[in-house]
């Protein structure tokens, strides 16, 4: 929403909210999702993916980002004045009650925007008016949600082993996964929650290491630490990795035509 | 064997190489080998590259690399982009030095792509000589791959004739080497001026030159501009999550791309897993493995989206481009929040 690409332009980057700041420490003590910044103004954003959030959305109303994240990080002269009520920014379609003290922006198409108390006039304009992404949202990393099941935590976890084993056989933390799978949400998750999907991590390792995975995956329990033993510098090495992986998720192995890796330079 | 023992020698090298080769070409009418190659690497620090390629210093910033009979000078006045010279034929360097480095955590080629060469040629003033087509159908997994290459020099004007030809080649593949010059002219059998062949995969070759010192002002600022492309974008990634967006001038195969990266196979380097798909779009998680960084792409029709750790490499991103449009050879552009980048 604050980003635009070549085919389209989300509505806070339309209404000059170009900059932008995620997880930062406020003057209240406070870490809101977003600090949204145009020239002169800050928004908030807190994301949501469940029915619950509202409440706690209203705790932002008063909440002003610290001379560091505005002066420093953004580089701006002076200090910016805010644009209003924060947002709460959720992609639940149904069953979510607006309440007092926030404005509301549900992402899902037919896009539903309520705004209970906005100063910035132009991006009051913007949002009224705007239908909804487009095209398809990146990622930005975000692979998973704490309530994912294990099943739903298989394909999303898969390459983040990969990458776990291109970090030549180093000892990682098992939340490092979980951090991966949230990412640059992590922090903005429960404690709970994220200890759950910890919890639910750390089982799939374990269960790769005895089985898909044996002799690859080491697992330290007491440390919470994991690695993965793969010359993965080699081809045959990472052939056989991603095989033992495609196992896993029941994917049949594409049948390449050009495995020879040295079959031809690009050049 | 050429040795040199320092700066001097080998800009005294490279400017008798210069003349030699203009001598020969106005007695003979052709160019002879040995030309001057410049190579560019990528380089993260904190690898010891310098260590691992058995660099021999020779003067400040300077090392010596001798591979067999093929000797590389490497400059390393800028520690992330290293300008590397040689006397050896393209295909001795590719199969020497850069086979050497492949695969090595922290090195990369540079990666240029058609608009990054048009805007050297425009800031240089250069004016067209030809180009060069190679395209290899890596994207499709079919038995038989398409592929096709081609070389078009021409002289200070491209023949009335040949310019339908020529257009319709520039639409229908992407374009991965420029040759370029200026004030080329041999007159009374007297060659001057300067002629280069600048390829997209991060090397140049000096055709001729009459003017040593503007050939490595040349070389300079495509460093430079290079380095500042990468600059800008790392710094954005570090301050908020950064999008790279690739566009493609027609559509992929996403069957293909999954092959290719599965296992991380080729220059691409990059080693994938796909964990969402949609009829119109692919999601991948996985490494980089040039330097190890987790990335995520997502991959459109004729899109693509790239997201990285906030201290991660952002050569990926040329690299990535480049290599999409040699495999669909069609035009790819970069931008980074809707503005296009390496141009």
């Amino acid at each position: 929403m604050f980003t635009k690409t070549s085919r389209e332009q989300g509505p806070f980057h339309e209404a000059g909210y170009s900059d932008y700041w995620c997880e930062g420490k406020s003057n209240e003590d406070l870490t809101p999702d977003i600090f949204g910044f145009s020239e002169d103004r800050f928004c908030i954003c807190d994301l949501s993916m469940s029915e619950q959030k509202g409440e706690d959305v209203r705790k932002y109303k008063e909440c002003t980002p610290t001379e560091y994240i505005w002066r420093s990080v953004m580089g701006h002269e002076k200090e910016p004045i805010s644009a209003g009520y924060p947002f709460l920014v959720t992609d639940v379609v149904s069953g979510l009650v607006k309440r007092k003290g926030y404005n509301l922006i549900q992402i899902d198409t037919p896009v539903n925007v309520e705004i209970e108390n906005l100063e910035d006039k132009k991006l009051e304009e913007v949002l009224n008016k705007w239908l909804g992404f487009e095209s398809v949202e990146p990622s930005f990393q975000l692979l998973a949600v704490p309530e994912s099941s294990p099943e739903e935590l298989k394909k999303p976890l898969a390459g983040i082993l990969k990458w776990a084993a291109a970090q030549g056989n180093d000892w990682i933390s098992i939340v490092t996964l979980s951090e991966r799978l949230l990412g640059h949400l992590y922090d903005s998750f429960s404690q709970k929650s994220r200890g759950s999907l910890n919890r639910n991590v750390e089982k799939m390792l374990s269960n790769l290491s005895k089985s898909y995975l044996s002799g690859y995956l080491l697992i330290d329990r007491n440390r919470k630490m994991f690695r993965i033993k793969l010359d993965f510098e080699n081809y045959q090495s990472r052939k056989a990795f991603s095989d033992k992986i495609n196992e896993w998720l029941g994917i049949k192995p594409i049948e390449a035509y050009f495995d020879d890796e040295d079959f031809e330079n690009d050049e | 064997m050429a040795r040199i023992q320092d700066r001097k020698g080998l800009h005294s090298l490279i400017s008798s190489v210069n003349e030699s080769n203009r001598d020969y070409y106005s007695r003979f009418g052709n160019w002879v080998s040995p030309q001057i190659k410049v190579f560019w690497l990528e380089v993260n620090q904190n690898y010891n590259v310098k260590e691992r390629l058995g660099l021999k210093p020779l003067d400040r910033n300077l090392f010596e690399l001798v591979v067999e009979d093929d000797i590389f000078w490497v400059d390393t006045t800028n520690p992330r982009i290293w300008e590397i010279y040689t006397l050896s034929s393209t295909r001795n360097t590719e199969k020497k030095l850069i086979a050497l480095s492949k695969g090595m955590k922290g090195v990369d080629k540079t990666w240029f792509t058609q608009n990054f060469m048009r805007r050297i040629q425009k800031e240089m003033n250069f004016s067209n000589r030809g180009f060069g087509i190679k395209y290899r159908d890596l994207l499709s997994n079919e038995k038989d791959t398409n592929n096709f290459s081609a070389k078009f020099w021409f002289g200070r004007r491209s023949l009335k004739s040949m310019e339908p030809i020529l257009d319709n080649l520039k639409k229908s593949f992407s374009i991965s080497s420029i040759r370029y010059g200026k004030n080329i002219s041999c007159d009374e059998r007297n060659l001057t001026g300067q002629l280069y062949e600048f390829y997209y995969n991060g090397h140049l070759t000096v055709t001729t030159c009459d003017d040593t010192e503007e050939m490595f002002n040349l070389i300079r600022m495509i460093r430079d501009l290079y380095l500042e492309n990468l600059v800008y974008l790392e710094k954005e990634n570090r301050r908020k999550p950064a999008l790279i967006e690739v566009t493609f001038s027609e559509e992929i195969d996403r069957e293909g791309f999954d092959v290719l990266t599965q296992v991380g196979k080729r220059d691409l380097n990059l080693w994938l897993q796909p964990y969402h798909s949609e009829s119109d779009i692919n999601r991948y998680s996985g490494v980089d493995m040039h330097t190890g960084d987790f990335i995520n792409l997502d991959l459109g029709n004729d899109y693509s989206y790239i997201s990285a750790d906030k201290n991660s490499c952002m050569n990926v991103a040329p690299r990535f481009g480049t290599l999409s449009a040699r495999y669909l050879s069609t035009s790819t552009n970069i931008y980074h929040d809707g503005v296009e980048l390496f141009v």
